[in-house]
């Protein structure tokens, strides 16, 4: 064969060669996309879209004027997937001037194979977008190099979130509590509306790719719904100086603690509720979680003499004494078996019933016990909301202790008679109160005003729910008898207020202690009302475990009138016009018309 | 004087230009159109996100074409035949590059292979590509010297080219650059059948280069990298994330494209960056996505008048040097588009190719510019 018909033959056979090398491309081009183009798109689809999570902003919790108390800000998390970083030292250098986090532990956070790891949580979004433009400008240069591209740092991402803040710091932490950090209320408001506050996630879908969103891709599926914004009875004002009184009280008496509660009598608002010691909620929670506690749902304790207004309601409503009844009250007496005794040994007197309660004396409180009997006094206490939940709706609220009448003792009667062998919670002791303080009608104490939904509609709580307990006549007779107890001659001239009437009951209880099961230091207390003509408001003062001086009118008198002074001004509740017509207080005292026994 | 020189310039070159093989030219410019296309829908949107000149890889490209398109004008002024005389330049040129790719310090390595020599000014070139020049020239002279026309070249004619072509290969192994060994591989022996050579060499050099290929993955000449490459491969799933991730996402993103594709700019995987080495080695991923079946299939339609005019021009030439570059310029062009196609498909393994005159990249497209020039300087003057 001649060398031209060979290399034109061999130049054919090329050719074919060439051509056949290209159909099978071309088939293979036909198969993948026209037979079987539907199959791989939608795996393409599938690679492509990624669903995430849109979070939706806690609602705020507010004062009752509006003052935020606990806000939800926006924040991001500073996501990467180290499977992209190729060069953890050097990508850690960059970065770590911009998220404050040193080197070699960016180093230990960058390398792996997580295709997700959160390097920094509830960052500022000015963070995340000084990051970003440092990798930018970092991004920029180093394309100018060979093979730039692969030089790039990549793999950074942002997730949209909030953090919770607190403006008002430890002011009504115990009240407002604080959230976990999976975003959920751990106690207070916090936990107990939980669920309004939440609002509900919503979901947005983006086209994933090579490590980032791809622009303009993200749709937002469902919108994200904002938590119900909560307002609170409380007034910021009035609940800073009652933080600042109580604070200032468990330090000076060295106190175990200490709870304030300011209430509305007529509505049940709780206009403050402070604690003390308490808690930073926008700290993490160390050491003793006891300081998380809301003392004044939670801690329970025998009521001692503010329990004696129970007594004496009950009395004058089954017409078994009047406030000038007059009893004889010894020191001491026997009941089956037990000497029970007042505080402070006194010669045997002769004491109107306002006397009995404006000295607290337990004997006459016991002689006054008697005349009603056991089944009486249990249903009173009972009617003012002892052993019964108060429905403030507040997290982990005790019912506190009342045993039931068929298993009193000989001993029980007596003793439940001055406020001992059962046990309340402050917001309890508040009530009774607030229930003389309303004329009679008890009403469920509250602290929520009301909720303003993600659209910004305000649905005011509905009015809370009420039970007469005693004629609003004995009502105002209690109150005119409590206003002794604030006189020189009562055991709280220290609650007394210039200008404005005050009625208020002192209690100094022997304290339960649950750590030796037996009696050991006291509950003090001050529970009052002004102006007593008209109450505006109700103040309670509970200390536990005070060391020192533990009477109820030297350390809660103080704090009362503190409290209460500045919630009537603030109020602008004009100084009472009227003067009492005081009680006696002594047999001796009483005018001959005015004996009645 | 001076007026017809000039006017005798201007003729020379509107002479060489109406000389040219228009088919030819008109099926590279259309590559090279679509090229610049797809440079730019490959980069455009990732550098928006970045922040970066969207038009930074489309300015750098069509820079590129224009010098190539320089090369390749100039290749064509001077007759082929008068250039055989520079052949050992060429060669030694690109034996040099070669030497200096692998010399530390002067070679920076990219993907596990020293392949690129950087010049100040982020200017760099990667000797290989123009060495595929010199190896076609350098063979085609020792398989076409002095021999009369109706003789086949000898086993010793054989052997000699054999040699000039050992030594630019052995260095470019040792880059490694697998897939222009296999290129040029190619190139060689189609070239030394055309020659005329004896059908022995023609089947012993193909088992050869089987042999050769295997021998070379199991002695471990290939890299590690080039390793994970093949068996991806072959099971594809084996290790989704890394090599066969490429493959897998490949696949998809021209699957996706269907028959019309998603439009220019407007494909999703691309513009995600799915596919790396999206506006180099897997170029053709875009033209599927984008452009769909049409749009590649007219790249390849492309492809297969370049060639077929080409081998037109092989075969109608008497000059029996002139028609071993033009087959060597075929070869090379013609297995580097169906290595690099095919890897995109899952039907060759994966090799780090360029797709001729569409990927971005200066030294391959100075190199493929300059090939086509040697094809129309060997049309120019078959008469």
């Amino acid at each position: 064969m001649s060398h031209n018909s060979l290399v034109h033959r061999r130049i054919r056979t090329l050719l074919i060669a060439t051509f056949t090398l290209f159909g099978l491309i071309v088939a293979q081009l036909f198969s993948v996309q026209v037979v079987r183009a539907g199959a791989i798109s939608e795996r393409a689809i599938n690679e492509l879209l990624k669903t995430s999570t849109l979070i939706a902003p806690r609602g705020v919790i507010t004062d009752v004027n509006g003052v935020e108390l606990a806000r939800s800000v926006a924040a991001v998390n500073i996501v990467v997937d180290q499977t992209q970083i190729d060069n953890p030292k050097l990508t850690a250098k960059i970065t770590s001037p911009i998220l404050n986090i040193e080197e070699p532990e960016l180093v230990a956070l960058y390398t792996g194979n997580l295709k997700y790891k959160i390097i920094v949580k509830s960052a500022k979004p000015a963070m995340w977008i000084a990051l970003q433009n440092g990798l930018m400008n970092y991004n920029k240069d180093v394309l100018q190099q060979r093979n730039g591209l692969a030089k790039r740092i990549i793999g950074f991402y942002s997730e949209r979130g909030y953090v919770r803040e607190y403006p008002t710091g430890m002011l009504a932490s115990s009240l407002i509590g604080f959230i976990n950090d999976e975003g959920v209320g751990a106690s207070g408001i916090e936990s107990s509306l939980n669920s309004e506050l939440s609002g509900v996630n919503g979901q947005y879908v983006y086209e994933n790719g090579a490590g980032t969103i791809i622009p303009g891709s993200a749709k937002i599926r469902t919108e994200a719904k904002a938590g119900t914004s909560i307002r609170l009875t409380v007034d910021r004002d009035i609940q800073w100086v009652a933080q600042d009184a109580i604070s200032r009280v468990v330090k000076s008496s060295s106190a175990k603690s200490a709870t304030v509660v300011v209430m509305d009598p007529k509505t049940g608002a709780i206009i403050a509720q402070a604690s003390a010691p308490t808690f930073d909620p926008s700290k993490p929670i160390t050491g003793k979680l006891d300081t998380i506690r809301n003392p004044a749902v939670q801690d329970v304790y025998e009521p001692g003499s503010t329990g004696k207004v129970i007594t004496m309601a009950a009395a004058l409503e089954e017409k078994k004494t009047t406030p000038n009844s007059v009893y004889t009250v010894p020191y001491s007496m026997r009941v089956a078996g037990s000497k029970f005794s007042d505080h402070e040994f006194h010669k045997t007197q002769r004491l109107t019933a306002t006397g009995v309660l404006a000295t607290s004396s337990n004997i006459g409180t016991i002689k006054i016990g008697q005349q009603l009997g056991s089944t009486t006094l249990y249903k009173y206490l009972r009617d003012f909301g002892i052993g019964e939940n108060t429905g403030s709706h507040l997290p982990g609220e005790s019912s506190g202790l009342l045993s039931p009448v068929t298993s009193w003792s000989g001993t029980s009667l007596p003793t439940f008679s001055f406020g001992q062998g059962y046990s309340v919670t402050a917001m309890q002791a508040t009530s009774v109160f607030a229930t003389i303080a309303n004329d009679g009608i008890r009403i469920t104490p509250t602290v929520v005003a009301g909720t303003t939904d993600a659209s910004g509609n305000f649905l005011p709580t509905k009015d809370q729910k009420t039970k007469r307990v005693i004629s609003s006549e004995n009502a105002k007779e209690i109150r005119k008898m409590l206003e002794s107890v604030v006189s020189v001659n009562g055991t709280a001239p220290t609650a007394a207020i210039p200008g404005y009437r005050v009625a208020g009951k002192t209690g100094t209880a022997m304290r339960f202690n649950a750590d030796c099961s037996c009696y050991s230091g006291y509950t003090a207390s001050f529970i009052g009302f002004a102006p007593a003509d008209k109450p505006a408001f109700v103040v309670s003062v509970t200390i536990q475990d005070p060391k020192g001086i533990h009477w109820g009118g030297a350390l809660g008198g103080p704090v009362f009138a503190k409290v209460m002074k500045f919630a009537l001004q603030s109020a602008h509740i004009p100084p009472s016009t009227t003067k009492l017509k005081a009680y006696a207080l002594k047999e001796a005292d009483l005018k001959k018309s005015e004996v009645t026994k | 004087m001076t007026i017809y020189n000039q006017h005798s310039r201007r003729d020379k070159f509107r002479e060489n230009f109406v000389g040219f093989d228009r088919l030819l030219t008109l099926s590279v410019a259309a590559l090279l159109v679509m090229g610049t296309l797809l440079v730019y829908a490959a980069t455009k949107s990732w550098f928006e996100a970045q922040g970066l000149d969207p038009q930074y890889y489309l300015k750098r490209h069509v820079i590129n074409i224009l010098i190539g398109g320089l090369l390749a004008y100039g290749t064509t002024l001077i007759d082929y035949r008068l250039l055989r005389a520079y052949t050992p330049i060429v060669w030694g040129l690109a034996v040099f590059g070669l030497v200096v790719v692998l010399i530390p310090g002067l070679g920076s390595e990219i993907n596990g292979a020293k392949a690129w020599i950087s010049f100040p000014g982020g200017f760099q070139i990667q000797p290989a590509e123009l060495a595929k020049i010199g190896i076609i020239v350098g063979i085609s002279m020792i398989l076409a010297e002095k021999r009369d026309i109706d003789a086949n070249p000898t086993d010793q004619d054989v052997l000699k080219a054999l040699a000039i072509a050992a030594i630019p290969v052995a260095l470019i192994l040792l880059q490694p650059d697998l897939g222009t060994v296999v290129i040029i591989s190619a190139a060689i022996v189609v070239m030394i059948g055309t020659s005329g050579a004896p059908t022995r060499w023609v089947v012993g050099l193909l088992l050869l280069a089987v042999m050769g290929g295997f021998t070379a993955v199991k002695m471990g000449v290939v890299s590690e990298y080039q390793i994970a490459r093949l068996q991806s491969f072959v099971d594809p799933s084996a290790d989704p994330q890394a090599t066969g991730y490429q493959l897998r996402q490949s696949r998809i993103t021209i699957g996706s494209g269907g028959i019309t594709g998603k439009g220019l700019f407007n494909g999703p995987q691309t513009n995600g960056r799915f596919v790396p080495e999206q506006h180099t080695d897997f170029i053709f991923t875009v033209a599927g996505e984008e452009l769909g079946f049409l749009g590649s299939g007219f790249i390849l339609l492309c492809f297969g008048l370049l060639f077929y005019r080409s081998f037109t021009i092989a075969r109608r030439t008497n000059d029996l040097f002139g028609r071993l570059v033009c087959v060597g310029v075929i070869a090379w062009l013609a297995f580097q588009t169906f290595e690099n196609i095919g890897m995109t498909m899952g039907m060759v393994p994966m090799t780090g190719v360029p797709l001729p005159f569409i990927s971005y990249g200066g030294s391959s497209m100075f190199a493929n510019l300059i090939g086509l020039g040697l094809i129309q300087n060997v049309h120019l003057r078959t008469r």
